[in-house]
């Protein structure tokens, strides 16, 4: 990490959809920085919008309003031919390597049309650069004729890695990449992208609901809900001392291994609806702790230490 | 495992499940025994392809949809399930033994009220119509806290997922089973709603003294509801034990690998992951002369290649399938 200009700054950016005659604020505001070689979690249940933010980022859902710069060029409002350059610099990997993967290509086929496409290997180079490819990812390249198939899930996902790479990407953009593969194959994944990134220093915006991956995995943790970052802290101040009382909730409830204990409250109710946020703190319909002021007044990011929190508590 | 007495509701002896395809036969099951005590959560711990789901599904009789061979007992109580009838099992299905999925849409029908879905059961069940069926809806809703008429007239797809897990506990409950099979019960659902759900189950099986199998891949959610885990890799029990002592101080290699790779969201940078190297074994391709887990096991010696291990008491009720001396196994984090 250093401290020069962030690699990507993300700026009250909002992504509204129009659903059913009303707006569903699905990313309602996010300011980010992310630096070189860092990784930032953003975590947050089902519906917070992480996704879509993500999405936004590549050009896959449309910005309503604010901005994203990427190394200082703004990235957002760009017609499709102004975009494609910076499109090469952001890379999405998916929670599903087999959807994600074309099963009519080989491997080989997989990996060699993006380098191809953004000129990164020539016709005569191209299969030495495959190869290459397919070590970095701890795969055979022995196997580069196969097809996805006869690969299982923990090897799809480095392939669908290994395609992100191809381009020299600077950020990966990786949206729940280990959730649908078994806790030893995960460790396995994580292992890779750690690697990948010290030898390439590669920035991670990284998406998933595993909070666990999330304290190996991140530097730097935003949590999100309905549609805004509630907090966003350094990895290690985030889970020794919460300061928002989400996030403190979040944290309870996951199940761990070392509780002996079985006592707690969990979180009543559910995650309001994007297209009806609630009046004040979006939080204050399920927070233990709410007050007056969180009814009628919406909470700014105030500081905490090594990071911010929206929260009147914090302020 | 002392035959004279047969309190359990459940016994499983030497089940296997196989499939027989064209080429090869895969033995999904291989020879598992078990038992369930009434009021007991029983874990079934391992990854995908272990086995744990065939397992459940033979309990219930669906394995024929699954074209497989079963072999092998399975009493409730004193009845024989396999081999039963079609109507032998009807009469224990949703009555004595019900079950719930890991996606509640998938197992509610898109097309019906929850009145309706409700209503079928208590029809078929328990002959029970009209008010008297209401009645017993409105209760079951209450405790399964979603209260309240709306959600009678609610279809599936209007509620969260949360609450369609709430409905589906509620229709597995309708008849008072005597054994619930969880499979994967909170694996798609968000933490928050994860927590209201095992709190749920938990209160409901103190409340009915009703028997739990609970299928998960999810060491932590095992340490929050379950009494005793069996864990299971290609299709064989490898360790068996109270929740505590399992996760304190696993007995074989496989468990303690897949302590130590979860990452830990209460130790400063999630703990040191340590990988298991490989992938487990295809079992069409599984080899019998040898511990299954050995190709994979940082503990492996010279011995694990001859022959496979027994199952066998490592003190108390206890069960491990593995040579390496118990003083050589460290606790599960170092």
């Amino acid at each position: 990490m250093t401290d020069s200009a962030p690699l990507l700054k993300v700026r009250d950016l909002r992504v509204h959809f129009a659903s059913e005659g009303t707006v569903v604020r699905a990313v309602d505001g996010v300011d980010l920085d992310l630096r070189a070689g860092e990784t930032l979690a953003l975590v947050g249940e089902s519906g917070c919008g992480k996704s879509t933010l993500a999405r936004a980022l590549v050009g896959l859902n449309p910005i309503t309003s604010g901005s994203a710069e990427l190394k200082g060029h703004t990235i957002t409002g760009l017609t499709r031919a102004a975009a494609r350059p910076f499109r090469r610099e952001l890379q999405l990997v998916f929670q599903d390597p087999y959807a994600s993967l074309n099963p009519r290509f080989t491997i080989a086929q997989t990996l060699a049309e993006p380098l191809l496409l953004h000129d990164k290997a020539s016709r005569r180079n191209v299969d030495a650069k495959v190869c290459e490819l397919l070590s970095q990812v701890g795969l055979d390249p022995e196997l580069r004729a196969r097809y996805p198939h006869e690969f299982s899930g923990g090897q799809r996902q480095r392939i669908s890695i290994a395609r992100a790479l191809a381009v020299e990407p600077s950020l990966l953009l990786c949206d729940e990449v280990t959730s649908a593969l078994d806790v030893s194959i995960q460790a396995q994944i994580l292992d890779l992208l750690r690697s990948v990134q010290q030898k390439l220093n590669l920035s991670y915006l990284f998406i998933t609901h595993d909070l666990g991956v999330v304290r190996y995995i991140a530097h730097r943790v935003a949590v999100m809900y309905v549609g805004q970052i509630v907090e966003l802290r350094d990895t290690e101040s985030l889970f020794e001392s919460p300061a928002h009382p989400y996030t403190q909730a979040l944290l309870a409830s996951i199940p761990r291994v070392s509780r002996d204990e079985r006592a707690r409250t969990p979180l009543a109710g559910e995650v309001p609806s994007p297209a009806r946020p609630p009046s004040g703190c979006r939080f204050h319909p399920r927070c233990s702790r709410v007050f007056d002021r969180c009814v009628k007044e919406h909470p700014d990011l105030y500081p905490v230490p090594a990071g911010s929190s929206r929260c009147f508590l914090n302020q | 495992m002392t035959p004279n007495v047969s309190r359990e509701l459940l016994r499983i002896r030497e089940l296997s499940v196989t499939f027989v395809t064209r080429e090869r036969s895969v033995r999904a099951v291989d020879r598992l025994s078990f038992d369930i005590q009434p009021g007991e959560v029983v874990g079934l711990v391992g990854e995908s392809g272990c086995g744990k789901s065939v397992t459940s599904l033979s309990i219930l009789g669906l394995h024929e949809k699954l074209t497989g061979r079963v072999t092998g007992s399975i009493r409730l109580g004193e009845r024989e399930l396999l081999g039963a009838s079609a109507s032998e099992l009807r009469a224990v299905r949703g009555n004595r033994v019900s079950m719930i999925f890991q996606d509640p849409l998938t197992s509610l029908n898109p097309y019906l009220r929850v009145e309706e879905q409700l209503g079928e059961v208590l029809d078929l069940h328990l002959n029970l119509r009209g008010p008297a069926a209401r009645t017993r809806m409105l209760e079951i809703l209450s405790q399964v806290g979603i209260p309240g008429e709306e959600r009678l007239r609610a279809y599936p797809h209007q509620l969260s997922g949360g609450m369609r897990q709430r409905i589906c506990i509620a229709m597995a409950l309708l008849c008072n089973p005597e054994l619930l099979i969880a499979d994967e019960p909170t694996t798609m659902l968000d933490v928050t709603i994860q927590a209201q759900i095992l709190e749920l189950l938990r209160s409901l099986q103190k409340q009915r003294n009703m028997s739990i199998l609970f299928i998960t891949h999810d060491l932590g959610v095992v340490s929050e509801i379950c009494d005793r885990v069996i864990v299971m890799y290609a299709g064989r029990i490898v360790e068996q034990a109270r929740t505590a002592e399992l996760l304190h101080s696993p007995l074989h290699p496989y468990t303690e690998a897949l302590l130590r790779s979860t990452p830990r969201v209460d130790v400063p940078g999630g703990g040191s992951l340590h990988p298991i190297g490989g992938l487990p074994p295809r079992l069409s391709e599984k080899k019998l002369e040898e511990c299954a887990f050995a190709p994979r096991c940082p503990r492996a010696r010279e011995g694990c290649r001859n022959g496979e291990p027994e199952l066998v008491s490592a003190g108390g009720e206890r069960l491990r399938r593995c040579i390496v001396p118990i003083s050589e196994m460290g606790s599960a984090r170092s």
